[in-house]
């Protein structure tokens, strides 16, 4: 049932061109350069060391290595992340 | 929801360090708690360090416990810190704020008075005026209204043809043109002749209006008719009309200057005594006053304002009076310098009267010495409009064209 109602909701977001990551409760990643990184819709934090972030999400772990990360701002829903980026993972 | 950071630093915020070993825990809670912080770096293997608002640094201490976390303060930062600093010392915060009000108030009055364009009018007759009006030191800015004093500058003192009053910082700023009197004229609708103003030779004659009686070469004397307004044609009533020309002629001015060669001058010894005063907008207060025991002496009044800057003045002068001994002695002059004492003298006198738009062609000057005087006459010949009109007084009444001469 779960999966179904994932593809139909999938299927309506793309036919009314709906932002996905509202209608699908998934998380959003913007990358600005090598020095900027905003997630939103984030689940929290799991980790964070001076060169690797995980972010827990709802379609798994976003991981973030680079160096300098410094955790620019957080509120409930975004993380920005800003220094010295160099790969970000989200393959769950 | 990132605020602007000018935001957080009005509201205050301090920068904090969190020790422990569950930190990304700590970091979740206060997120789930609604706490807003930035800036977050991690300093050790146990320590970050980050900046939150004051409200969040409160509910944070409350996460500490669960999280087993430890706080310690690096740098406060924002205005209600530097309130509190204020706070302890009233003195400061109140002094700085009544100095920002004297500024204001101070600021609103004129001080000084500054004229400038004045040529032959008194100055000290302007100033009097300008303050019945209301512009003198002391006057709230506010109160004058400019246009009003313009225009009644203008009614009250008709040698001014043009003044214009503002307002630089503190200072008055008033400029004049006074009004130069413009030649006799006859009026349009009058039948007029056109005479010599002064002796000359015609070196050019135009005439727009009126029968001209003298051509180019002719020598003429002040006075005689050069364009005549009575027109006489055959087969025609006798017409008057307003002439109306231009005529250019040669003419010269004469003037003779006379200076003895020996000449008492004053002479300064080099004694000198310095009385100090302060003038606080008219009083003046003596501060080393010594009465001045020489029989003859110059007095040089020299005041300096204290500040005095192009849009700030105060009513505060330091007026320096010096006093410097002077004898009397006979200087005699040399020939050389006589005769062009002599000849300057002449020479200027002339040029000031002159009208401007005449053209100097020629200037001749002879000095002579006789009996311990100087005398130098100067002829200065120039080319100009020796026109000049004169009022036709007619005996009988024939017809009158009343010709405008535009």
């Amino acid at each position: 049932m779960v999966k179904n109602a994932g593809r139909v909701g999938q299927r309506v977001a793309e036919i009314l061109e709906l932002p996905k990551e509202i209608v699908m409760d998934v998380p959003k990643v913007t990358i600005t350069g090598n020095i900027q990184l905003n997630i939103e819709n984030h689940r929290g934090i799991m980790q964070y060391e001076i060169d690797k972030i995980r972010v827990s999400t709802s379609i798994g772990v976003l991981t973030v290595t680079g160096n300098n990360l410094v955790i620019k701002n957080i509120v409930p829903e975004e993380i920005v992340v800003t220094g010295e980026i160099g790969n970000v993972d989200i393959s769950v | 929801m990132i605020i602007p950071k000018a935001a957080k630093y009005i509201r205050g915020y301090l920068t904090i360090r969190v020790k422990g070993l569950n930190l990304e825990k700590f970091l979740n809670a206060s997120i789930s708690h609604g706490v807003n912080f930035w800036d977050v770096k991690k300093v050790s293997m146990t320590e970050i360090q980050l900046k939150t608002s004051i409200k969040g640094y409160r509910l944070l201490k409350r996460t500490l416990k669960s999280t087993g976390c430890q706080l310690s303060i690096i740098d406060k930062n924002g205005f209600p810190f530097f309130m509190s600093k204020i706070k302890k010392r009233k003195m400061l915060g109140i002094g700085f704020i009544v100095f920002l009000f004297m500024i204001i108030i101070l600021s609103s009055f004129i001080w000084s008075v500054r004229i400038t364009g004045v040529k032959t009018i008194n100055t000290k007759e302007i100033e009097q005026n300008l303050a019945e009006l209301g512009v003198k030191p002391g006057a709230l800015k506010i109160d004058l209204a400019v246009a009003d004093i313009e225009n009644n500058m203008l009614i009250k003192m008709g040698r001014l043809s043009w003044i214009k009053v503002r307002f630089v910082g503190t200072r008055a700023e008033v400029e004049i043109k006074e009004r130069v009197a413009p030649p006799e004229m006859v009026a349009d609708d009058k039948p007029c002749n056109i005479v010599a103003k002064r002796d000359g030779i015609i070196t050019k004659i135009v005439s727009s209006s009126g029968d001209v009686v003298v051509s180019q070469g002719d020598p003429v004397k002040k006075g005689d008719i050069l364009v005549t307004g009575i027109i006489e044609r055959e087969n025609m009533e006798k017409r008057y009309v307003h002439s109306s020309a231009e005529v250019i002629a040669r003419t010269w001015y004469k003037n003779s200057v006379t200076v003895p060669l020996q000449q008492a001058k004053k002479f300064r010894t080099g004694n000198k005594i310095a009385n100090i005063s302060l003038l606080i907008g008219s009083k003046k207060i003596q501060i080393k006053n010594n009465t001045i025991p020489y029989k003859s002496y110059d007095k040089i009044e020299k005041s300096t304002k204290i500040i005095d800057t192009d849009f700030f003045q105060l009513p505060f002068e330091i007026v320096i009076d010096e006093y410097y001994e002077t004898t009397g002695k006979y200087v005699k002059l040399t020939d050389e310098e006589a005769k062009a004492l002599a000849a300057e003298s002449a020479e200027k006198a002339i040029i000031d009267s002159i009208l401007p738009d005449a053209r100097v062609i020629n200037k001749v000057v002879k000095t002579e010495i006789k009996d311990g005087l100087v005398t130098a006459d100067v002829l200065i010949e120039t080319i100009e409009d020796i026109g000049m009109s004169e009022e036709l007084t007619v005996y009988d009444t024939p017809k009158q064209e009343n010709i405008p001469t535009h």
